[in-house]
């Protein structure tokens, strides 16, 4: 058996198996088609049918459709077109025909020699023209390169602009901070005098009442420029501290001559310096130092030392302790 | 419409396409061709329709008819080369779907008759729902509905038969002989 017979017997095999799958099917189908007598099968084809084509896919559908009605709008005018080109070949081939004449061929010949000595003086004008433009773009490719020299200088100082400008923002920048701190330390000048003048005046209304024990509002008065922001006994603590009491009665020591003045001042330099050493937060302690400041006499001759100093350096330290002593009698 | 058409009157065309393309498009589908393919098969009947127009004659038949018969031919040409297919849809009911009238509403069943039926077949399991789908909806033959679900051909035969017996009941309730 050759090779073709056995590919041909192949073939009719294979065809033999699809017809039976088919005679299977059709007989499958018959069984179902028996049914279609039935009113039930009748009715189930006839939804069958509405369903199906109630689901075709609408959108897909409608494109294709857009589809091919696009595609035979723009068909329609190129055929169309067509016609109209075979239209005019057929007409422009009418007329060639007409044209082989000789007296068409004449007078064709006669124009293109009148052409020729019309175009003489054009071409002179075409020749000047044509240095002209050579010129013209000389006169701009040497534009361009001065330009692009000018464009480089310019491009430069745009640059040494930036950095004028930068550092003379950096320096406003300066200014202004620094503008602020003045403005800061003049206001703190201005914080300093007022309490200088207000301690001044403190004192000075002290000392016009020299005979007179200061007042418990003038001490609060005194403790809250000697010590601001302090209060209580750390208040007094502070004033005394601030002021340099233990160290300006130290240095008063040395420099009086005058012994009752020099044991006061004695004594006033050990209660100073008890005041310094002083627990502030222990009652007990505090209540003890107020003690210590009104026994034996103490306040008595504070009074007397005070009127006899006067105004002096010595008359306002001995005011200033008086002021103390006070401010602890309030707080004891 | 179609000397009108004929004439090249803007929107006669478009106006046959919308008449029929739906029916045409739900005897390819039913006929196992894939929507995709469905498409183009489609736009290919409608652009024979168009060159063959003037070879139409009313008085041999209704447009519907003869648009059917070129939708047929074309679909068969394209059968031939996906043979495998075609035994799982019934040729009977894809034809079925040509042969009813232009317009679908005025089937043969009452309307009412069918709505009734609808409701019925939204009543069933939905194994046996499915399954009625696939006979009358896509027009499987058993040996499709059986390669779609996965079941033999014999349970396949069973389910449908439950499923119509369930239906005429249902029917029966609603007053409907079925």
């Amino acid at each position: 058996m050759s090779g073709v017979e056995r590919n041909r017997g192949v073939a009719r095999v294979g065809a033999a198996q699809r017809t039976l799958e088919r005679v299977q099917s059709d007989r499958s189908m018959k069984t179902e088609r028996n049914n279609k007598n039935d009113s039930l099968e009748g009715m189930l084809r006839q939804w069958g049918v509405r369903q199906a084509m109630e689901q075709v896919p609408r959108q897909a559908y409608g494109m294709r459709r857009q589809k091919m009605l696009a595609m035979v709008g723009r068909w329609a005018p190129l055929a169309a077109a067509a016609v109209l080109v075979m239209v005019a070949g057929g007409l422009f081939y009418a007329s060639g025909q007409r044209n082989e004449n000789a007296g068409y061929v004449q007078g064709a010949a006669a124009e293109d020699r009148e052409g020729h000595f019309r175009q003489m003086p054009a071409r002179g004008d075409l020749e000047k023209m044509t240095a002209e433009v050579v010129s013209l773009s000389e006169q701009l490719a040497k534009l361009r390169t001065t330009g692009d020299e000018q464009a480089a200088e310019m491009e430069f100082l745009e640059g040494q602009l930036a950095v004028a400008q930068q550092e003379l923002e950096a320096a406003n920048a300066v200014l202004a901070e620094v503008g602020k701190e003045r403005d800061v330390a003049k206001q703190e000048l201005l914080a300093e005098r007022v309490r200088a003048e207000q301690a001044e005046s403190a004192l000075a209304e002290a000392e016009t009442a020299e005979s007179h024990p200061p007042t418990a509002e003038m001490a609060e008065l005194y403790l809250s420029l000697a010590a601001p922001g302090w209060s209580g006994m750390s208040a007094v603590q502070a004033a005394a501290q601030n002021r340099r009491l233990s160290a300006r009665c130290g240095q008063l020591r040395q420099e009086t001559e005058d012994p009752e003045m020099g044991y006061l001042l004695d004594r006033l330099e050990a209660v100073l310096t008890r005041l310094a050493m002083l627990d502030v937060r222990d009652e007990h302690s505090v209540a003890v130092f107020a003690s210590l400041t009104r026994a034996g006499q103490l306040r008595g001759q504070l009074v007397e030392a005070l009127a006899a100093a006067g105004g002096s350096e010595m008359g306002q330290f001995l005011l200033e302790v008086q002021l103390i002593f006070r401010g602890v009698d309030r707080e004891a | 419409m179609v000397a009108r058409c004929l004439r090249g009157e803007p929107g006669s065309f478009e106006a046959i396409h919308a008449a029929h393309s739906r029916r045409v498009m739900a005897y390819l589908l039913r006929s196992g061709f894939s929507v995709h393919d469905a498409e183009d098969l489609c736009q290919d009947i409608f652009v024979r329709v168009v060159k063959s127009l003037k070879k139409f004659d009313e008085s041999r038949g209704a447009l519907g008819a003869w648009i059917a018969t070129i939708a047929r031919n074309v679909a068969r040409k394209r059968w031939r080369r996906k043979a495998s297919r075609w035994l799982d849809f019934d040729p009977e009911l894809a034809e079925e779907t040509l042969s009813g009238g232009d317009d679908p509403s005025g089937a043969t069943e009452a309307v009412e008759t069918i709505e009734a039926l609808d409701d019925c077949i939204g009543r069933l399991p939905g194994e046996l729902q499915q399954m009625i789908r696939l006979r009358y909806v896509e027009g499987r033959t058993t040996r499709g509905i059986s390669s779609a679900v996965g079941m033999p051909e014999a349970t396949v035969r069973l389910h449908l038969d439950k499923a119509r017996d369930i239906l005429r009941r249902c029917l029966e309730s609603k007053g409907i002989e079925a």
